[in-house]
């Protein structure tokens, strides 16, 4: 039987430039994370059934810390956001996280040359998600999700971290029947207060 | 025998030249002492006049655990106001920031000017003839006073004017703020804060220690090794530092600086990890004003290159300004504010909050794990011992026209004692705390 963590490594490769976030990526982020608010319920019950089980195997990536795993399942022009205001343009704010690819890169590295001592010895992730919303654009080549986490982190000999996160993603499709997160919004409900160096949420 | 609180111990042998004792950090009650003494007692960083911008801004902050309003009213004309009804104590204004002309207690509704002054006291003729609205005002900080934006407060009479207390560390801040080409800085941008359980002190040690980098941000220089190579990120600390043109400096009042910029070669932006849209800002920039200028703005994106440390609450470092926040004696919030420079091309400030992303989640979340290493050693009390007696053996070099400050190398603890020299000289004494 596995071990609770897992392991996946990422490839060491000299970085790709960074060339997508642009001034029009940023108005469409924004653009698409104030339209949230004109979502009613969701009704497409084969599109909830499999955003739920995607977010499930993204959960369960993350928690086993197969992170270069857990980067497969974005596209190379996504953005992991996690802001610091609630309703702030990024380009003019600074946030909790706002990476590229590049820099999700980055940070999975880090965590494996083992000298990242936030990280070791191995702190033990798990996350309850719940609340799955999921709506299929018309044209079948995106989708959104909205959710919620829970998100609990142990290290030896100190304090649990929780973290609660509202989750917004937009979803591009790959290929006739898989897909790939372009943009994850991770919400902390208290975003403005002090953290406690959450891994990814 | 072993001392179990600070009490058992004079003054002169909890702070000692080349050591400090456990309980200065571990002991919960010397923690409202240095609450109340400290934070207040000296000038103490309050906010900057950008997040007041107009008159009748207000902005939420602390004071030690003090709850502050910090109110404009005019041009220039700053209060420093306890957020504390003037009846039974509740909080006067919920809100971070705002603007408000008057404050008005949810409780029993007495209201307030944003000077402070009581307006009003519900169904007055209940207290009789002898009520003074007068009286009955919100306390405020007596002394406030600004220095190119950044607004200090403090109780005691006795300070010297701001401008004495921040001394020779002026002419760093003034290198901070002078890198905007309109010589002011803007603090508009918001804040990522972390919090880490210990001592606010043990990351004063840390704030001009130019002997950690290599050993505590080991896991980020590799992760830049391996992936960028060349002068990216931290490399100049991956050698010995005191080899290296960097330096640290002491001042009067506990003030320190460590100078890395002088290590960091010519460019500051060629040394920048690869940033979140960092070609397309570059290559938009270039477009507009051509590649001379494009690359003399993109100078002013990253981090200055210094550690400056405004004792008790105030390091500018990266090209932020992160305030200390004592929670607790247990708990220490690190509040990271971004800055944008005045007058620089939109590119740049967009780069700057990118790249202030960049350290709080790369460097200092090791940081945070090293003080929380300390805090859970700092447990056993038998070892009763802080050592920072690293260089003690050298005589420092005094800076000449430079009254009380010192230049010793990288890696030297001067710092450390120098904070903690000046912390001893306030906690020994009684510090006179006056409210208006």
């Amino acid at each position: 039987m596995s071990s609770l963590n897992e392991t996946s490594s990422l490839e060491i490769t000299r970085p790709r430039p960074s060339t997508y976030l642009t001034d029009a990526y940023y108005s469409e982020l924004i653009a698409w994370r104030d339209e949230a608010a004109t979502y009613g319920p969701a009704t497409q019950a084969d599109v909830v059934a499999e955003c739920t089980s995607f977010l499930n195997y993204e959960a369960r990536l993350l928690d086993t810390r197969r992170f270069a795993d857990w980067l497969d399942l974005f596209t190379l022009d996504c953005v992991y956001w996690v802001p610091a205001a609630p309703d702030g343009d990024p380009r003019r704010e600074v946030t909790v996280s706002f990476d590229d690819h590049r820099r999700l890169e980055d940070r999975i590295i880090r965590f494996e040359t083992g000298f990242a001592h936030n990280q070791e010895p191995g702190r033990r992730l798990r996350r309850i998600v719940s609340n799955v919303e999921a709506w299929e654009a018309d044209d079948g080549l995106s989708r959104r999700i909205m959710a919620n986490a829970h998100v609990f982190e142990a290290r030896n000999a100190k304090p649990r971290s929780e973290f609660v996160v509202g989750l917004d993603y937009w979803l591009a499709r790959s290929d006739e029947s898989s897909w790939k997160i372009r943009v994850k919004r991770s919400h902390l409900i208290n975003s403005q207060d002090g953290l406690e160096a959450p891994t990814f949420l | 025998m072993t001392a179990l609180s600070y009490r058992d111990l004079p003054w002169d042998e909890l702070v000692q030249d080349d050591r400090v004792h456990r309980t200065v950090y571990t002991d919960p009650t010397l923690f409202p002492e240095e609450m109340r003494k400290l934070f207040g007692g000296v000038w103490t960083y309050l906010c900057h006049a950008s997040e007041l911008p107009e008159i009748n801004s207000f902005k939420r902050v602390r004071m030690g655990l003090r709850p502050l309003i910090v109110t404009r009213t005019g041009e220039s004309e700053y209060h420093a106001l306890f957020n504390r009804c003037a009846h039974r104590a509740a909080t006067v204004c919920q809100e971070e920031s705002g603007r408000a002309k008057r404050f008005t207690c949810s409780f029993h509704g007495w209201t307030y000017t944003n000077d402070g002054k009581l307006l009003a006291a519900a169904y007055p003729k209940g207290y009789g003839e002898g009520f003074k609205k007068c009286d009955h005002g919100l306390k405020k900080i007596a002394q406030v006073e600004e220095y190119r934006g950044f607004i200090f407060g403090t109780l005691n009479p006795e300070m010297p004017p701001l401008d004495e207390y921040l001394g020779a560390a002026k002419d760093y801040l003034d290198y901070f703020i002078d890198r905007a080409p309109g010589k002011e800085l803007i603090v508009q941008s918001g804040a990522y804060r972390g919090v880490y359980h210990g001592n606010w002190k043990i990351c004063w040690d840390n704030a001009a220690d130019g002997y950690h980098p290599a050993f505590g941000h080991r896991s980020l220089f590799e992760m830049t090794r391996l992936r960028n190579g060349g002068d990216k990120g931290g490399t100049h600390f991956s050698r010995d530092p005191d080899d290296s043109p960097m330096y640290c400096k002491t001042f009067p009042f506990g003030h320190g600086l460590l100078y890395q910029r002088a290590g960091m070669g010519e460019s500051l932006w060629e040394r920048v990890r690869p940033t979140p849209g960092g070609e397309v800002l570059e290559e938009s920039l270039i477009e507009n004003v051509g590649e001379k200028a494009a690359f003399e703005a993109l100078e002013g994106a990253p981090g200055a290159g210094l550690n400056l440390n405004i004792f008790p609450n105030l390091l500018i470092i990266g090209n932020q300004i992160l305030v200390v926040e004592p929670l607790a004696h247990d708990k220490t919030q690190l509040t990271w504010y971004a800055t944008t420079l005045l007058g620089a091309p939109d590119e740049v400030n967009q780069l700057r909050m990118r790249i202030a992303e960049d350290f709080p989640n790369f460097g200092e979340i090791d940081d945070m794990e090293s003080f929380e290493r300390c805090w859970e050693g700092l447990q056993a009390p038998e070892a009763e011992w802080i050592f920072m007696h690293r260089g003690l053996q050298n005589p420092p070099e005094r800076v000449e026209g430079k009254d009380g400050v010192t230049k010793v190398p990288t890696t030297d603890e001067a710092p450390m004692r120098n904070y903690l020299a000046y912390y001893r000289e306030i906690m020994e004494k009684e510090v006179p705390l006056v409210v208006a």
